[in-house]
């Protein structure tokens, strides 16, 4: 199914979705490296999390796209974890839908990735980042 | 006398009087090269094997192989370090590393199979080697210096500063040898002179033997650097029958990179050359190579060079995980300047890969931070930062702030921060054994870990995990079928073992405790200790149990060339069972100076996360369940206690140990021909009891 465009978000969500995380708050992602075997990363902001899935800063991610790393996370927990702790319910409601169907984890960062490419869009636009800079 | 690979001498030197001796290495050579040598050579000149790694009377080897310095295939170019290390926790076993680059060669070049080290030097000096004159030099100017700017002062040092691609003299006799080479140098950075635990030796730009943490043994003897260049060459028995070989190995299994048999999806993609093996491959920053321009890069003798220089300068030679050390600001630069930092100050990456990401988390939770249970003024708050990695591994190099602690290496300071047995039962600290970090997941990949907590450190060795693993994972991660089945995948592992019992590669919850998979662990200690470590056969080429260059069957190297390969060289016929009995009797020795330093089956257990935790992310292995090969995801697995405790029995019992406390026998040792060392761990009170 595809998933449907995402509303604006306001500046009030932007912040709050990508503030810097406690403990508690973290959500937990496995890189898949042929140095390490699987290794547990602690995600503690939003953008911390595009750049553990998808390898690249995350206001970058729409220069550079993915750079195929290998990354697993529980897409359950993915989808509460942006709902309840970022705030982002419509992301997550998306991404829910994107990855239905999908068996493979690489096929679900693959689904999931456009979404995060729109919405750091949203978020640059209302935070006036430039993806260009250091 | 110089015949067959070896070139017939090893240098003796004692840094505390300034003498040295040679030694015959025909003394030495029914062990083969390298780690059987350097263990032997332990044994005989070691006399209190319970000395700590920081005693002067430490012995430190550093041995080559008789294939280096030689075309052999991906085995010319690594060096075997061994002695008492100071990184394993609690107690720092008798320990190996080995590095790759030119060292091994150009000692050969020189005219010696190997260093042994003894003795400490009363002010920090460098050894100069030129051939056959070996000098003690004042390391007064090099003493903190970093890696790369010791390495450049010697070079200037012994070349007169010529520029590198010019002849020079190495000395002043008519025939005392012309070059353009530089000298191949080994040494220490920071870390290493402040005698820190997790402090690596380093060679050229990124050849590092970190695990034991020989680098604060070197430092411990006031050595700074050993420098070696030589003009000779390494006497080859056959070197019609080795250039026939090796030119039939690249040909049926290299990577062709004209027309390639097998390619990623993604061109040039470093995880899926672990399958199909293309040049650089071996650089595990991803994309790094299409960053900017790269060459190849590989070590003395290489047919594959699976590592990059880049135009950059920064990760040359870098491989493996060294590159992953910190990666949490998403820049590629700043994660190649990380790891570069890491190679400058002479730091094992694999002591402090995990410390940073840990002792965040604790930092997230109040206990790391100025005035806390764990008081530090790094910036904590500036994690995803270059500022902070390049802070927290200085200070690790410098031992300041928590990097006081740190230097000590991780488990101890998390031992003295009490936070070592939360912490490795929960799992945020994941230490299985010996205080090294995990590497491949020990509840499931466990010839890995058996042999690792059976042994001294983390194995590091890949030519299972390459295929159990990583095919099927990566094939996955892009949707393609795997290129064996599992079946067929762990009945051809099996043949090239020559173990032919598929089970062994059986990772399912029963697969991990079964009488074929200890025979598999036990196949894997003996294979690797004679031909990787003691003949030099490089980890990211041996064993080629399986090649998916060749054939439709993917039918590896291994184990037809390795014997050829070895007649080639030595001229002497070895057939394929005798070298794994050498490797038997090679980690016999091994485990008997273990018992010596206090070995006892009672330590020979994981840390509790590995029973208690499960695995959560999917692994791909191959499974023997209700009947039928798949490869299994091993979600919800953790080791069983009981279970493994009868695995060491039975392995115990396999390797004609005395299973009430895993000491080696006098039968046992004697039909290895080892009676001496049986007579050496009786008159200790340390001899197991015969069939018990």
């Amino acid at each position: 199914m595809t998933p449907k465009p995402l509303s604006a978000p306001s500046e009030e969500l932007v912040r709050h979705a990508t503030r810097e995380l406690g403990y508690t708050e973290r959500l937990s992602v496995h890189k898949m490296t042929a140095g390490l075997g699987n290794a547990a990363v602690d995600v503690y902001s939003f953008p911390q999390l595009v750049n553990t899935l998808f390898g690249t800063r995350w206001d970058r991610l729409l220069a550079e796209g993915s750079k195929e790393s290998l990354t697993w996370v529980d897409v359950d927990g993915l989808v509460a974890w942006l709902r309840d702790v970022a705030g982002d319910v419509d992301l997550a409601d998306a991404v829910a839908v994107a990855v239905a169907g999908e068996e493979g984890f690489k096929g679900q960062i693959d689904a999931m990735t456009p979404l995060f490419q729109e919405r750091v869009t949203q978020y640059q636009a209302v935070l006036n980042v430039d993806g260009e800079s250091e | 006398m110089a015949k067959g690979g070896y070139v017939g001498k090893i240098l003796y030197l004692n840094l505390t009087d300034g003498s040295t001796k040679i030694i015959p290495t025909s003394d030495y050579e029914k062990w083969g090269g390298g780690h059987g040598i350097g263990s032997a050579l332990f044994f005989d000149l070691v006399k209190d094997k319970t000395i700590d790694g920081f005693n002067p009377d430490n012995l430190v080897t550093i041995m080559t192989s008789p294939f280096s310095g030689t075309l052999t295939p991906s085995a010319s170019g690594r060096t075997e370090v061994q002695g008492i290390g100071v990184q394993a926790y609690p107690i720092p076993w008798f320990t190996r590393s080995n590095f790759g680059g030119r060292f091994s060669g150009m000692l050969k070049f020189a005219g010696y199979d190997g260093l042994a080290i003894h003795g400490k030097a009363d002010k920090p000096v460098w050894i100069n080697i030129i051939n056959d004159k070996v000098t003690i030099e004042d390391a007064k100017t090099l003493w903190g210096l970093d890696t790369h700017e010791t390495q450049e002062e010697i070079w200037a040092t012994v070349t007169g500063s010529k520029d590198a691609r010019d002849w020079w003299e190495l000395s002043a006799k008519r025939d005392g040898g012309r070059s353009t080479q530089k000298s191949a140098v080994l040494c220490i950075g920071p870390a290493g002179e402040k005698k820190n635990r997790n402090a690596c030796l380093l060679h050229d730009a990124g050849n590092a033997a970190g695990q034991g943490g020989f680098g604060g043994v070197f430092g411990s003897k006031n050595l700074k650097a050993i420098s070696v260049i030589g003009t000779g060459s390494v006497p080859v028995a056959d070197p019609a029958a080795l250039f026939a070989t090796r030119l039939e190995l690249q040909k049926r299994f290299g990577y062709n990179v004209d027309d390639p048999t097998l390619e990623s999806p993604v061109p040039g993609q470093s995880l899926y050359g672990i399958i199909e093996g293309h040049p650089g491959y071996a650089t595990l920053t991803w994309g790094a190579s299409a960053d900017q321009p790269a060459r190849p890069q590989g070590c003395m003798g290489c047919f594959k060079n699976c590592r990059n220089n880049f135009a950059s300068g920064l990760a040359n030679g870098n491989q493996c995980v060294e590159g992953l050390y910190w990666s949490a600001s998403g820049v590629l630069s700043e994660q190649m300047a990380a790891t570069t930092l890491l190679d400058k100050m002479g730091i094992n990456v694999y002591d402090v890969f995990y410390a940073h990401g840990w002792l965040h988390g604790l930092y997230k939770q109040g206990i790391v931070g100025p005035g806390k249970q764990i008081d530090s003024n790094l910036p904590w708050e500036k994690y995803n930062t270059y500022a902070f990695i390049e802070a927290f591994t200085k200070a690790i190099a410098y031992g300041t702030d928590i990097g006081k602690d740190l230097a000590d290496g991780v488990a101890r300071a998390a031992k003295k921060w009490g936070r070592w047995d939360i912490d490795t039962s929960s799992g945020a600290l994941n230490m299985p054994q010996w205080g090294f970090s995990e590497h491949y997941d020990p509840r499931l990949e466990v010839e890995w870990s058996y042999g690792s907590v059976f042994g001294d450190r983390d194995i590091n060795e890949h030519g299972v995990n390459w295929h159990v693993h990583w095919m099927p994972l990566v094939r996955g991660a892009f949707k393609q079928d795997p290129l064996l089945s599992a079946e067929a995948l762990a009945t051809a592992i099996a043949k090239a073992t020559g173990q032919n019992d598929p089970k062994g590669y059986d990772y399912s919850a029963e697969g991990v405790y079964s009488d074929a998979k200890i025979e598999a662990v036990a196949w894997h200690r003996h294979y690797t200790r004679f031909w990787k470590q003691s003949l030099g056969m490089c980890d990211w080429a041996w064993p080629m149990l399986i090649n998916y260059n060749a054939g439709e069957d993917h039918e590896g190297a291994t184990p037809s060339f390795e014997p050829r390969l070895y007649k080639a060289v030595t001229g002497n016929d070895l057939t394929w069972e005798a070298s794994l009995e050498l490797g038997r009797k090679i980690w016999n020795l091994d485990k008997a100076i273990w018992v010596l330093q206090g070995r006892h089956r009672d330590q020979e257990v994981f840390t509790n996360y590995v029973y208690d935790v499960p695995t959560v992310a999917p692994y791909p292995l191959p499974v023997f369940e209700n009947g039928a090969w798949s490869f299994g995801t091993n979600v919800g697995r953790k080791l069983d206690r009981a279970k493994f405790e009868d695995v060491k029995t039975r392995f115990y019992k396999l390797e004609e140990w005395d299973s009430t406390n895993g000491w080696p026998t006098k039968a046992g040792l004697g039909k290895l021909g080892l009676d001496n060392v049986a007579a050496e761990l009786d008159k200790a009170g340390k001899l197991g009891v015969d069939g018990k």
